[in-house]
């Protein structure tokens, strides 16, 4: 009924960005703020996420926006495969920090297929690879002490414990 | 959310864990020392509970059963003993091993473990090939069979009286010991020890002489009635324990051992202290410390049943395996050694084979205790997983089988054939990524093996994605002439089987595969030390199990799994482990 409907998100600096209303429903956090306002019609802020996030975030709900909602016994379909379909891999092909704030954005905004997408996408780039190369991937800084480093390395290889 | 204004923003730990949730267990090991934040993720009880039923470990009942660090300290230990980040940071070296010019494969040749002293057999001399310019020596003639067998041979080739027929099938095999000083040759039965000592000359052209079935022999372990000597040839040879013990793999036996076996020459006690030079082995080459036989007769008789034992291999002196189970280690010791030279003779040996009864094919770590201690005898410590066996997890008196399934869609994983169908396992990942960090190298010698026809610097597992759980990735401990080598430090065994093992119509090549032998107390103990004897106490349960059925056997709660590493595209006529610790490339 409201499908038509359009909304605005301002994003954290300050750019607005029209949604339609459906599209923007895939956000749980978005759908339960207009049950409980009404309509909107001003611009809705998205304090946590900037303009290009945003657009990314918005460009995934826009092609998934028919997709039926996600059961919420989902832990085991889940975790039986990591396989991800075609268009969100290639929708995922963007740099590793993208991909975090995507994540983060499907997080606070509430959107678990986006969320699932993200971290699965995730997961697959670090299968096979060891700490280094993970840290490498994901810009991580390695942040144990030496002491907890020179731990590790004794838990992963010979310390003996009787 | 805060955001740090250099690097990425950092992910709240629900999100790691929902990440971590979808990763194979070798990568969440990886995951999980990257930095504080995922670490800390990725040790919570829930999520190791969790991720630890990818492995066929005992599981605690509930997450509560352990404390916090009572889990990370299971987990670890359960990475540690299968080897988890191991796999995945392989680097395959390919060299060839370099040889005189004048020398081609089809010489037989030899070279100490530094490579410091090469021998190679060029027609009927020994050429020795050192820091120095090469010199060489006649084979002492006592080596070759009579004339009239060859001659008779040869005539009449339709009559093979003259020569057993195992022996035609006969070929050099040499060995140079550790220090470079000492040489053994054999062919077909005969095996001959020269001296490469400077000054030695006249005593190379009477070299110390051993013939494998030959009647003046002293066994270290007495054989049973049972006992049959063997009628096979020398298959290799090879100096162990510090020069004082030559072990001696036979094959083509045609007696009810058949067909290979494996024996140590030697009498280590008389060694003590000194280089083991020619007059030791005049005294000690007719000494079985070990042969596999006896063992395996001894193994077999609690039984009645056949009971073999191939590829058998002494783990150093300093080996020490014991209990998984706390109980057993403190009030049921096993035998333990000290590393002192002087109680050699008192002392208990490990070995480890390839273990074959009617019930189990598998790689097994056993003891051998001399007469006159309480535990004397032979008895199997642990029986590592195999293609055809696969340890039955213990079940927990009074608890239902449901408690395990809570989180695991239906994967059956107190039943004892966990292993053998489905597997709800995210299947483990692209290894594409892979490269040799400052963990462990593993060089695989293998001795006079012409260039890999396929060179490459990806092994099997990398390539091909292996699957890390399934038991067709085991080795199947069936082969009469497995090759096993241990690492310098005990942790390590490296196992060859013969024959392509997973395709078994390729003729040529064989299989890698790497496995931790080395011993802890585990972190979980299902019995809380109460019941332990129920659960296969090794000290009294050999007889028990080899008679009874493989739930009885002496059961580890971490299985060590072994890992394929590689599979060759030639034979192997030796494997070994050599450690380089930090080792960076380039």
């Amino acid at each position: 009924m409201a499908a038509n409907q359009t909304l605005t998100f301002q994003s954290s600096d300050g750019v607005d960005i029209s949604v339609d209303r459906d599209v923007a429903e895939r956000s749980l956090l978005i759908k339960n703020m207009l049950e409980d306002l009404g309509d909107a019609h001003e611009a809705i802020p998205i304090p946590n996420v900037n303009e290009a996030v945003l657009k990314k975030v918005i460009e995934w709900c826009s092609y998934h926006k028919n997709d039926p909602p996600s059961t919420g016994d989902d832990d085991d379909s889940r975790r039986k495969t990591t396989d991800i379909d075609e268009w969100d891999q290639k929708f995922m092909q963007v740099d590793q920090e993208m991909l975090f704030e995507i994540i983060l954005a499907a997080n606070y905004l509430d959107i678990k297929g986006l969320l699932d997408v993200g971290c699965k996408t995730v997961a697959n780039m670090i299968k096979g690879k060891s700490p280094e190369e993970i840290r490498k991937t994901f810009n991580i800084q390695n942040d144990f002490t030496p002491e907890e480093e020179d731990q590790i390395r004794r838990e992963n290889e010979w310390a003996e414990d009787r | 959310m805060a955001k740090s204004q250099t690097g990425p923003a950092p992910l709240p730990v629900e999100i790691i864990q929902s990440i971590l949730q979808q990763l194979d267990i070798e990568s969440y090991h990886a995951a999980r020392s990257t930095c504080r934040g995922w670490r800390y993720a990725a040790s919570a009880p829930c999520m190791l509970s969790r991720v630890l039923q990818q492995t066929h470990v005992l599981m605690p009942p509930r997450t509560s059963s352990l404390t916090g660090a009572e889990w990370n300290r299971y987990f670890d230990q359960i990475a540690r003993l299968n080897l988890l980040s191991y796999r995945t940071n392989v680097r395959k070296t390919v060299s060839e091993l370099p040889f005189a010019s004048s020398c081609s494969p089809s010489n037989a040749q030899a070279s100490s473990p530094n490579g410091h002293i090469k021998v190679a057999l060029e027609g009927a001399r020994l050429r020795v090939y050192s820091s120095q310019a090469p010199w060489e020596f006649p084979v002492a003639p006592s080596l070759y069979p009579p004339w009239e067998s060859i001659c008779g041979n040869s005539m009449s080739i339709n009559n093979s009286v003259y020569l057993p027929i195992n022996e035609r099938y006969t070929n050099y095999c040499l060995a140079v010991s550790s220090r470079g000083d000492t040489l053994a040759v054999a062919l077909g039965k005969n095996i001959q020890i020269y001296s490469l000592r400077d000054g030695d000359d006249e005593s190379r052209a009477a070299p110390v002489e051993y013939t494998i079935n030959q009647t003046n022999k002293v066994f270290r372990f007495a054989p049973p009635a049972r006992f049959e000597e063997t009628d096979g040839v020398v298959k290799s040879l090879e100096f162990t324990e510090d020069d004082a013990l030559l072990r001696v793999c036979i094959h083509r036996e045609t007696t009810s051992h058949q067909p290979s076996r494996v024996r140590y020459l030697g009498n280590p006690d008389l060694a003590r202290g000194c280089n083991p030079g020619l007059s030791y082995w005049k005294t000690s080459l007719n000494h079985i410390y070990v042969d596999s036989v006896v063992l395996a007769l001894d193994l077999g008789d609690h039984r009645g049943g056949q009971c073999l034992l191939r590829g058998l291999r002494l783990l150093p002196p300093s080996f020490q395996v014991h209990s998984q189970h706390r109980h057993h280690h403190n009030h049921h010791r096993y035998p333990t050694r000290r590393m002192s030279r002087l109680d050699t003779t008192t002392a208990t040996r490990y070995f480890i084979a390839a273990l074959q009864t009617s019930l189990v094919d598998s790689y097994a770590v056993g003891s051998i205790t001399p007469e006159g201690l309480t535990t004397a005898g032979v008895q199997i410590h642990r029986v590592l997983p195999s293609r055809y066996y696969l340890p039955s997890l213990l079940r927990l008196p009074g608890v239902s089988n449901n408690n395990n399934n809570n989180n695991n869609n239906n994967n059956n994983n107190n039943t004892n054939n966990v292993l053998t169908s489905a597997n709800p396992f995210p299947s483990s990942s692209p290894l594409q990524m892979y490269q040799d960090y400052y963990y462990n190298n593993y060089n695989n010698n293998n001795n006079s093996t012409p260039a890999d026809p396929t060179p490459g610097t990806t092994t099997t597992n990398l390539r091909h994605d292996v699957q890390r759980w399934s038991n067709t990735n085991l080795p199947s401990a069936t082969f009469t002439s497995p090759l096993l080598a241990t690492s310098p430090d005990n942790r390590l065994a490296v196992i060859y089987e013969p024959g392509g093992s997973h395709t078994r119509f390729v003729s040529r090549g064989g299989t890698l595969y790497v496995v931790n032998i080395s011993s802890c107390t585990s972190a979980y103990q299902p019995y809380a030390g109460r019941r332990a004897s129920a659960a296969g106490s090794p000290t009294n349960s050999t007889a028990a199990w080899l008679r009874v059925r493989k739930e009885k056997a002496p059961q580890d709660i971490i299985p060590a799994w072994p890992f394929l590493l590689d599979r060759l595209n030639f034979d192997a006529d030796a494997v070994g482990v050599e450690t380089q610790q930090n080792k960076l490339t380039k």
